[in-house]
């Protein structure tokens, strides 16, 4: 387990660690850094990385990991912020700096390397590492690059980086959340939303399961399970798992250990009663109940008008309006994903 | 407790709440998941076909039994509350609270609002009066308030979000209230 800076010497940055995150983010030492290396990674500790998906677009995905990477960086931990959304990068504007001339597309063709292409945000602490926004579509980018580049983002010297993925649940998208260590699903309290956000989080576990079975020699095994789904009348993803685990031994414990490695963390934006608050503790039960994911609950952000306000006139929300209840709300929600905290469950 | 300790750790994980919940924090995960299984709603509405009706029924069933091993529990540890129940609001109904009130003040209302599991973010998202304020209500802070009838609106509304008399609480209120303000000229 690492220590999070947070209440750490994160805030005691000295002069010379501050310059080096905002110039590049390199060069830190572990001294400095205030944060404690995993077991088995010497120099270098891994970063912790969050990404936030959920299915349906609008949902507030790209404004709410906005600020929260921003809540972190003032905080004093050093911040990566991804916008994973390939094909439709705009974080930048949630920040209200310029279009970075420099994206994700000079390292897919091995102009750069991606350390290099992390620019300034306008946040202490915080560097930006744009999408593809030119010409590189999702399905252009191959397996082998996916690879490298997911390899290359867990590499990247910081604290935290936190991926923002675009709509839709294509497997690249699926594939960048299932790397990050916390996974979080935004809904809102709108049907669709929550039709969309049950897709998203059954077909990344199956893509995880996929995945693992697959490493495993297993891979035949699921695929088949599903190809023939009707005459092994499995028709969810419950009856799947429950199909699988019946396979061997072997299949069980890999089953069982993905399960439970799989959490979300879910967050409700855009809430305007008092009674839309328990949707988020709902649709928990139901991820648990109909398919056996585990999900947390860590908080709501309420529907505040001068979100899209600030938006508009590219203005960081966080900093433009620090007072409002709804920067509260994210500052709460950022604290119960540091330390794994629903907001119905009493630590 | 009569109960095995994994029995009741099975338990509390049906009803999705965690260890030394109160009586009434059982109560709102009992009222909510009841009427999430049996009624369709926008939460269960799009994957009502991912689960059978028997499989359905027995979550019904298992929800009940933790309720009623865990809140039974609850009773014989002198947690007595009124039989009356407010299903929409998932929050027991208190007429009267749990002890003998002489006087409402802000003491009071933070007592019954702890008692039933609440904090004072849920009770300003549904009331709409902010924190501080909430928290000057509570420690009785009347400088730091706004005018006499905002006090009296603000009191109102937070009495019956925690589902007390709301008129008697706030005259009681507005009695040391008044004492504050005379004692000030």
């Amino acid at each position: 387990m690492r220590v999070h800076p947070l209440n750490v010497s994160g805030l005691e940055l000295d002069d010379d660690t501050r310059q080096s995150c905002l110039h590049g983010l390199a060069g830190k030492s572990q001294k400095e850094s205030g944060v404690e290396p995993r077991i088995g990674k010497q120099q270098s500790p891994t970063p912790e990385i969050w990404a936030v998906g959920g299915g349906k677009g609008g949902t507030g995905k790209s404004f709410l990991i906005s600020s929260i990477a921003n809540c972190l960086a003032l905080q004093g931990n050093r911040i990566i912020l991804v916008d994973a959304d390939f094909g439709g990068a705009n974080l930048h504007t949630f920040l209200g700096v310029a279009k970075p001339r420099v994206s994700l597309t000079d390292f897919l063709e091995k102009k750069a390397a991606l350390a290099d292409l992390v620019v300034e945000s306008g946040i202490e602490n915080m560097g930006l590492l744009m999408g593809a926004i030119n010409s590189l579509g999702p399905d252009d980018m191959k397996h082998t690059q996916k690879l490298k580049l997911f390899r290359h983002i867990r590499s990247l010297d910081a604290d935290y980086i936190l991926l923002d993925l675009g709509a839709g649940a294509h497997f690249n998208t699926l594939d960048t959340f299932l790397l990050a260590d916390k996974k979080i699903v935004v809904l809102l309290p709108e049907i669709t939303a929550i039709e969309n956000s049950y897709y998203f989080l059954k077909n990344a576990f199956f893509r995880q399961l996929l995945k693992t079975l697959g490493t495993h020699g297993f891979k035949e095994e699921i695929q088949n399970a599903w190809k023939n789904r009707e005459e092994y009348n499995i028709a969810s993803l419950t009856q799947l798992i429950e199909y699988l685990r019946k396979i061997s031994m072997t299949v069980e414990n890999i089953v069982n250990r993905e399960l439970s490695d799989f959490k979300a963390n879910i967050i409700l934006n855009r809430v305007t009663t008092g009674e839309e608050v328990v949707i988020g503790r709902s649709v928990k039960s139901i991820c648990k109940k109909y398919f056996s994911v585990d999900a947390k609950y860590v908080g709501y952000v309420e529907h505040d008008p001068m979100i899209p306000r600030c938006i508009n006139k590219r203005q960081p929300f966080m900093q433009t309006c620090p007072a409002t209840r709804c920067a509260r709300e994210i500052e709460r929600v950022t604290e119960n994903l540091l330390d794994g905290k629903d907001i119905y469950t009493r630590a | 407790m009569n109960t095995k300790p994994e029995k009741h750790r099975r338990y509390l994980d049906i009803l999705e709440i965690g260890p030394g919940a109160s009586y009434s924090e059982i109560r709102e995960a009992y009222i909510l998941l009841k009427s999430l299984y049996s009624e369709d709603s926008i939460v269960t509405l799009p994957i009502r076909d991912d689960i059978s009706e028997e499989r359905k029924k027995e979550i019904l069933e298992e929800i009940e039994e933790a309720y009623q091993a865990l809140a039974g529990a609850c009773e014989q540890k002198d947690f007595q509350r009124g039989e009356e129940k407010d299903l929409h609001s998932g929050v027991d109904v208190y007429d009267q609270p749990p002890f003998e009130a002489t006087e409402f003040g802000g003491q009071t209302l933070r007592e019954v609002r702890e008692m039933q599991g609440l904090d004072l973010q849920k009770i300003a998202l549904s009331t709409r009066i902010q924190v501080p304020y909430l928290e000057h209500i509570e420690h009785e802070e009347f400088d730091a308030l706004p005018p006499e009838t905002y006090v009296r609106g603000f009191v109102i509304s937070y009495a019956k979000c925690l589902r007390l008399d709301s008129g008697k609480v706030a005259a009681e209120y507005m009695k040391k209230y008044r004492i504050w303000k005379e004692s000030k000229i």
